[in-house]
């Protein structure tokens, strides 16, 4: 029973970053209709940039989102303008393709820059560890659990009481409404792609408090957000938390009492089966 | 197939005699009858990729989880002491049967949602078959090296191989089926409204594109006598199909050809010597071909054999 109990409390809290991790995803489809297969790079690059902050100037992961907020933003929004924009009425796979090419040349990038060996970092607190009753629970987990929630209410809040959320919200819903009303639809394409691509690099933030990175880290992650988006409705807040956690515990469950081998099979096998059953057809 | 003419027999025929007249050119060494071999698979994997990639626009990142099956059917019955030209239709069932058995469902999707769902099934694939110790897990299988078929009967097994898939490929494209996918292609709604049945044609054609594609996978285990997981399940392996049809020309017959010719010249006389960079190459490469030659090489070389054939026909 305890067994089961941590096992379920851990997949909550992993789950929790799961969601946080893939919701720049679903608010890119959301906004401007584009897979961003580019995703996991730049999850990977947030790892890397806070492994390598803390390294050289010992700067705490948790600090370290500071800067990569403003860089995933600033990289992402690149990105749309230079190459994404051009495409913006190709079909959604040729953007797919496009964007997967960004994600080689920034693995490429890394295995350069950081060679292919396992980083990890190690703060003061990585191995504590908090009893909560019958419970262990990780020190770092809880705290990436939660800045993960409140990275959920700002972005709610930012979505709901401001402007640049309300002309999200809109260009989301119907772009040529949007851009009929004065909503500068170009400008919100960037700033949507900024905001995801801010997201990711911020998860991977979060992500290094407790994963080794390698260049080759973001493609499990991807998927798993596919997953939780998919899941979860692209871009509904709340259906996509739930998500998050439900995958979490999934993948726990299948370690615990099945094989830790088959931890990620659990993700794939429920992305391909949410797929199937949302039949959702693509335009 | 009605559709399959005198003159694409003919034509098989002709390329096959070609094949067989530089046969001592390319089996002059074992590096040049290794790049025969490798030519022949990618056409083999190119063509498979394209009947549904090209002709339904249906994008696949998971046909390494066909090609594995295939490679693993051929080298444990070889190992069972089957002949290896028999194991290969064996390969082939095998694999059309996987590939029905997940293409049924998700070719209900469309777009990105098909090429999302396909990378979860291959890597799914890919991690399951890591774990089966029976199949000699995640080290993969060696096979008997003293029964290796010798580069003639290597090189003849690929020609014919090759050349089938070519010709399958333009009868498919010439056919109802054929014509059925494109319309699916350009218009879902009035491919369907015009009594095409949406479904039940891309699961065809992909069971065709799913045969091919382990018989490829058998005859990779069949010349390189050694298949690991994480190669013939890989990733990589799925996405260099998409990138050689790209290169060649999305959609027609001749571009896979073309394709897997430009992409195994790129992979082994240019990343050869930019080891250090050739994932960001291929990157590279894809970017400019979809932002600035998204139809290929192939209506350039098209455009070429007019122009020779103004000038000297």
């Amino acid at each position: 029973m305890v067994d089961l109990l941590s096992v379920l409390a851990s997949g909550i809290l992993v789950g929790t970053v799961y969601a946080y991790m893939a919701y720049g995803l679903g608010l890119i489809y959301g906004v401007l209709r584009v897979v961003n297969l580019a995703h996991g790079a730049f999850l990977t690059l947030g790892v890397y940039v806070t492994w390598w902050l803390n390294t050289t100037f010992g700067m705490d992961p948790l600090v370290s989102i500071l800067i990569t907020v403003p860089l995933g933003f600033a990289l992402g929004a690149t990105v749309e303008r230079t190459l994404v924009f051009r495409l913006r009425d190709s079909p959604p796979v040729t953007t797919l393709l496009l964007l997967f090419g960004v994600w080689l040349i920034v693995r490429n990038a890394l295995y350069l820059i950081f060679g292919g060996a396992d980083r990890s970092l190690l703060t003061s607190y990585s191995l504590e560890s908090l009893a909560v009753g019958p419970l262990t629970l990780s020190i770092p987990r809880l705290i990436v659990s939660a800045f993960s929630l409140l990275g959920f209410v700002v972005l709610a809040l930012m979505l709901k009481r401001t402007w640049s959320g309300l002309a999200l919200r809109a260009v989301a819903q119907d772009r040529e409404a949007a851009a009929l009303s004065g909503v500068p639809v170009n400008r919100v394409w960037a700033v949507a792609f900024g905001i995801g691509s801010a997201l990711a690099m911020s998860a991977g933030s979060l992500m290094s408090l407790f994963y080794s990175v390698t260049p080759e880290f973001g493609a499990r992650f991807l998927l798993k957000s596919f997953c939780v988006v998919v899941l979860g409705g692209l871009t509904n807040i709340g259906g996509i938390l739930v998500a998050g956690i439900g995958l979490g515990i999934a993948e726990d469950l299948t370690a615990f009492y099945i094989h830790t081998g088959y931890r990620d099979v659990v993700s794939f096998l429920v992305l391909t089966a949410a797929l199937v059953m949302r039949r959702a057809d693509a335009d | 197939m009605s559709s399959f003419t005198r003159r694409h027999l003919l034509l098989g025929v002709g390329a096959l005699g070609g094949l067989a007249l530089i046969a001592p050119l390319l089996l002059a060494n074992p590096y040049s009858s290794r790049l025969a071999q490798l030519l022949f698979m990618n056409i083999l994997l190119a063509s498979a990729w394209n009947l549904v990639g090209g002709f339904a626009g249906q994008i696949s990142f998971g046909n390494a989880s066909l090609f594995g099956v295939g490679a693993y059917a051929t080298s444990m019955l070889w190992l069972a002491g089957f002949h290896p030209f028999l194991t290969m239709p064996v390969a082939a069932l095998l694999a059309a049967l996987y590939g029905v058995a997940w293409g049924w469902p998700c070719l209900r999707l469309r777009g990105p949602y098909f090429a999302i769902a396909t990378i979860g099934v291959a890597e799914a694939t890919r991690i399951v078959a890591n774990h089966i110790e029976a199949a000699g897990g995640a080290s993969g299988l060696t096979l008997p090296l003293e029964q290796d078929l010798g580069p003639v009967l290597l090189y003849a097994l690929g020609a014919v191989l090759a050349v089938a898939a070519v010709l399958v490929s333009a009868a498919v494209r010439r056919s109802r089926l054929g014509l059925g996918l494109i319309a699916l292609r350009e218009d879902a709604q009035a491919a369907a409204a015009s009594g095409v049945n949406v479904a039940r044609q891309q699961v065809t054609v992909f069971a065709v594109t799913a045969a091919l594609t382990g018989l490829a996978g058998g005859y990779y285990a069949v010349f390189t006598l050694y298949i690991v997981p994480e190669k013939v399940f890989g990733f990589d392996l799925s996405i260099s199909l998409v990138l050689m049809v790209l290169v060649g020309g999305i959609g027609t017959v001749m571009g896979p050809v073309l394709g897997a010719g430009i992409y195994l010249f790129l992979e082994q006389f240019v990343l050869a010597s930019l080891a250090d960079i050739h994932l960001a190459a291929f990157g590279a490469l894809l970017i400019f071909i979809i932002l600035l030659e998204p139809r290929g090489a192939a209506p350039r070389v098209a455009q070429f054999v007019r122009l020779i054939r103004r000038r000297f026909g």
